[in-house]
């Protein structure tokens, strides 16, 4: 699947990468237009970061294109490969990657040495790129003595301050505790629009790509799954893979009934436990399923309402019967364990909802929230 | 393959130094093994056979060579794998008072050197004339010949004081670095310290303990100044010091001396191969690399008790030898014990000019070590990098390979070194004496600095090209700062090792590149005691002052730091 490559300010074309036997990165395509921040998303050993220390030139590829600025970087079939000091990206590490021996201002200022400023010039810049990020009153203690959250700020100050073209984050904040990383997201995105760098950030937290990411890519088995807007991706998921990688979801084994191309919608029986289910359901519209064609429905957990037994169905609504099975607190919310022809099937409900466990109850969802995927 | 273009002066000079310096591995080895099947008479056809090997097996010489070596080998390993490992365990798992100091008194033996130790054991218990034999005559009224250094049993004592050095830093380290849950698990499942110690961390620090024996059997088997010294004069051979006789005759015999060097190799490199394996597993086990402070036994009453078997392995392996070594350097004829009217001054200032290799077996020694030691931390680098950082074609058998010398025991390889360098103008050179110390204990520098090459994190040096630094930039400002402490270790331990080199020096050297230890060894035909004594003194004497200096540096570092 290509992107649009019209005037990408970075562009990966189609690019390959193997180790041994197994293709780590397999036809990876995409293009980021000037300032905007894209996310790698998926499991250990999809190729995210292989993809983006591709990108920086830590990796060669075996085939395909990179292009910054309209500079080639990588192109193996023109035997291109600029070293990466030569690449003009600044990166930030999963391991920080202070380094232990200088101080913090030796640190950030160790990238100027291309800008020939003036000593006053440069400490000028240190200042403000500290301050940037937050850590003013640090600027002569040794590296070593900071915490894991402000090494995490001397890295990115390191790369910003000498205005490169990309910015790479290879899994910044996965060391970091839960409460620090959400607030660091946060500051991320805000330091980035800031100064308006190109960013590429690798992750496998799901959540951390929703909160930071222009767009995000999610990749398996060194392939792009799916490219699109945070919101998009979620509601939308093309695949199993993206729908159950992203947010929880139930899905079932389904056929298509009837197809509905006018109103993009699609009648499947789908097997929930030993019984088929006819179930009306909206269809993504890059998938034009014929009658007969198999596949699965999905349906996001929080989709899904728990309501007692022989409630009023509303029109345009799916209905399953089950019977509570466990009902799990989690503080903000309640999980709903529901037994359906002996299949369970998982519901996010509010906590307001208080039905016991061993009751009859409907699931009722509506036809919008409950997807088609081809595969 | 990449094209040239893409290959960067870097990779280019990192290839071919790893390349040059299995070259350096090598040939000498193959050289012995081609040896060891063809005999050549001078000028005439090289003759293939295999009736060497005949020889080998069936020679009584040779065999009792080899029973002795394989005796001799085993009893110093079990000697130093038992001292080693309860050293260890007192020093890192016992609460044992100063062990700091006892830490260090340990590691003392490891960079002296065993010749001399030999040398100086028979001061201490030569039959009649020994120190200790003097004082159970004098003073407790027993027999003058109660120890008899000589003979197995004596190389089987000073090559296991020497070896437990060894055993005692690989074991410690496994036993420090060991993540202390897996000793909490098995205590909050009821299990007390003496069952835990048995069942849990007895065979987790198991690979360790295990790949130190070999090492210390490898060292063993090949070891030449001890049996040399303890051995010959008894008629007890080992292999190595048999393969130094043939060699030596008027008319050597090289094909049977590379076959005896190919039997002993073959031993000494598949133990280093079997140890090899187990250092690779052991790393993706238990130690982990995070410091952990690990769980600490009270023994109670029987903490001083600890603390007295380490000062006695301390006194037997250090201050007893010194003092014999002092005692000896001072007396004009050692007559059994120290006597104030032998004293005398003179033994140091005369030795220097007693024979000539003295005076030059210094500065040769000084030259080869100061050269050697700087080239072999600079070769390690590059190789090191060649192997952990660079996609360098065939770099895990670069990394095979140069682990290699380690078992090939000294004199087989200078025998190989040897069979190649007789052929060139280099032959008798200090060239070739460097070339063979390089090769031989590159493996020791590699050790030392690929380890803390390979604990630095590569984003730190990542992080360094992102940010527009080239390789020369990144390594002078990220990389040589950050293994600056390994490097400096590497270099101290080549320079003593160098220093005190005996094995290959013997085999290499002519008029005019002598070292200390050939001249220590010249002596020892042609001098009294106390010139030798006080000869080896002195370079006892560097040896300790070069480490002593080293570890006042790394402590006020650390200090400085901090």
């Amino acid at each position: 699947m290509k992107a649009p490559a019209a005037a990408a300010f970075l562009e990966v074309d189609d690019i390959e990468k193997t180790f041994k036997e197994t293709k780590a990165v397999d036809q990876v395509s995409f293009g980021l237009r000037n300032g905007e921040f894209l996310t790698l998303l998926g499991p250990s050993g999809c190729g995210k970061t292989t993809t983006l220390r591709a990108i920086a030139g830590f990796e060669t590829i075996d085939s395909g294109r990179i292009v910054i600025d309209g500079r080639t970087v990588s192109d193996p079939a023109q035997s291109i490969h600029t070293p990466p000091e030569k690449r003009s990206f600044g990166m930030v590490f999963q391991s920080y990657a202070v380094w232990p021996h200088m101080t913090v201002a030796e640190n950030v200022a160790y990238g100027l040495h291309n800008m020939h400023l003036s000593r006053a010039d440069a400490k000028a810049r240190v200042q403000r790129v500290l301050a940037m990020v937050g850590l003013e009153g640090q600027i002569d203690r040794p590296a070593t003595m900071l915490s894991g959250g402000q090494q995490q700020r001397v890295a990115l100050a390191r790369a910003i301050i000498y205005e490169p073209k990309v910015l790479l984050f290879d899994e910044p904040l996965s060391n970091l505790d839960a409460k620090l990383r959400e607030r660091m997201r946060l500051e991320l995105r805000r330091l980035q629009a800031e100064v308006g760098i190109t960013s590429v950030y690798v992750t496998h937290d799901q959540e951390e790509a929703m909160v930071v990411s222009d767009r995000v890519i999610v990749m398996d088995h060194g392939r792009i799954q799916q490219i699109g807007a945070p919101q998009e991706i979620y509601d939308r998921p093309m695949n199993r893979f993206v729908a159950q990688f992203i947010g929880s979801a139930n899905i079932f084994p389904a056929r298509v009934r009837e197809v509905d191309g006018a109103r993009k919608r699609v009648l499947v029986e789908a097997e929930v436990g030993d019984r088929a289910v006819p179930l009306k359901s909206a269809f993504y519209q890059e998938q034009h399923p014929q009658a007969g064609a198999g596949g699965f429905v999905c349906i996001r957990n929080e989709s899904i309402s728990v309501l007692a037994q022989g409630s009023p169905a509303e029109a345009g609504r799916n209905v399953i019967a089950g019977v509570v099975q466990r009902r799990i607190n989690m503080g903000s919310y309640v999980e709903y364990l529901v037994v359906a022809n002996g299949h369970e099937i998982a519901v996010r409900a509010p906590r307001s909802v208080t039905i016991a466990e061993n009751n009859a109850v409907d699931l009722a969802f509506a036809e919008e929230n409950c997807l088609y995927l081809a595969d | 393959m990449a094209p040239l273009a893409r290959v960067r002066s870097e990779s280019l000079v990192q290839g071919i130094t790893s390349w040059a310096v299995c070259l350096m591995v090598l040939a000498p080895i193959a050289a012995i093994l081609s040896r060891s099947v063809y005999t050549q008479q001078f000028g005439e056809p090289v003759i293939f056979t295999l009736k060497n090997f005949k020889t080998v097996f069936t020679n009584d010489v040779i065999r009792y060579a080899i029973g002795t070596t394989l005796i001799a080998s085993l009893g110093s390993t079990i000697f130093a794998a038992v001292t080693g490992v309860l050293l260890a365990w007192l020093n890192t798992r016992t609460n044992v008072p100063a062990r700091p100091f006892l830490h260090i008194c340990n590691t003392i033996p490891f960079y002296l050197s065993p010749f001399v130790g030999a040398i100086a054991w028979t001061y201490l218990a030569a039959p009649r004339a020994g120190l200790l034999n003097s004082i159970a005559f004098h003073g407790f009224g027993l027999g003058a010949d109660t120890f008899n250094i000589y003979g197995i049993a004596g190389i089987i004592w000073v090559q296991g004081i020497f070896f437990t050095p060894i055993v005692y830093l690989m074991t410690s380290a496994a036993f420090s670095q060991m993540d202390p849950a897996f000793e909490e698990s098995s205590r909050s499942c009821g299990r007390g310290t003496a069952y835990t110690m048995l069942r849990v961390t007895l065979p987790l620090a198991l690979p360790s303990i295990l790949s130190a024996i070999i090492l210390t059997f490898v060292s063993s088997a090949g070891e030449f100044g001890v049996p040399l010294t303890l051995g010959v004069p008894r008629n007890y051979e080992t292999l190595s010091t048999l393969i130094f006789e043939v060699i030596q005759r008027a008319e050597p015999d090289y094909s049977l001396a590379a076959c005896m060097a190919t039997i002993l190799a073959v031993v000494t490199v598949a133990c280093v191969l079997l140890h090899r394996h187990l250092i690779l597993r052991r790393n993706f086990t238990t130690v982990t690399g995070r410091g952990y402070r690990p769980a600490v036994i009270d023994l109670g009453r029987w903490r001083w008790t600890g603390f007295g078997i380490n000062l006695a392995f301390f006194l037997v392996a250090v201050v007893l030898p010194i003092i014999a070594l002092v005692l000896q350097s001072l007396q004009n004829v050692w007559l059994g014990r120290f006597l104030a009217r032998q004293f005398t001054w003179t033994n140091y200032p005369e030795v220097l000019h007693y024979i000539p290799e003295t005076m030059s077996g210094i500065q040769n020694s000084f030259i080869l070590a100061l050269s050697g030691a700087t080239i072999g931390v600079i070769l390690s680098l590059l190789v090191s990098q060649a192997i952990y950082r660079s996609h360098l074609p065939g770099r895990r058998t670069v990394d095979l390979t140069t682990s290699l010398p380690v078992g090939v025991p000294g004199v087989a390889f200078a025998m190989g070194v040897l069979l190649i360098a007789i052929q060139t103008p280099l032959y008798g050179t200090l060239v070739v004496l460097l070339i063979a110390y390089l090769a031989r204990f590159l493996p020791l520098a590699q050790r030392s600095v690929g380890g803390v090459l390979l604990s630095l994190s590569p984003e730190l040096e990542e992080a360094s090209r992102a940010c527009g630094s080239g390789y020369g930039r990144t390594l002078a400002r990220i990389t040589l700062p950050l293994i600056k402490p390994g490097m400096a270790a590497a270099w101290v331990l080549l320079f003593v090792i160098y220093l005190r080199e005996l094995p290959m020096s013997i085999l290499l050297w002519q008029t005019g590149s002598e070292t200390m230890s050939v001249a220590l060894w010249e002596l020892m035909e042609h001098a009294t005691s106390g010139k030798v004594a006080a000869y080896a003194m002195m370079q006892t004497g560097m040896i300790l002052s070069v480490v002593i200096v080293f570890q006042l540096f790394v402590r006020t570092r650390a200090r400085g730091v901090a």
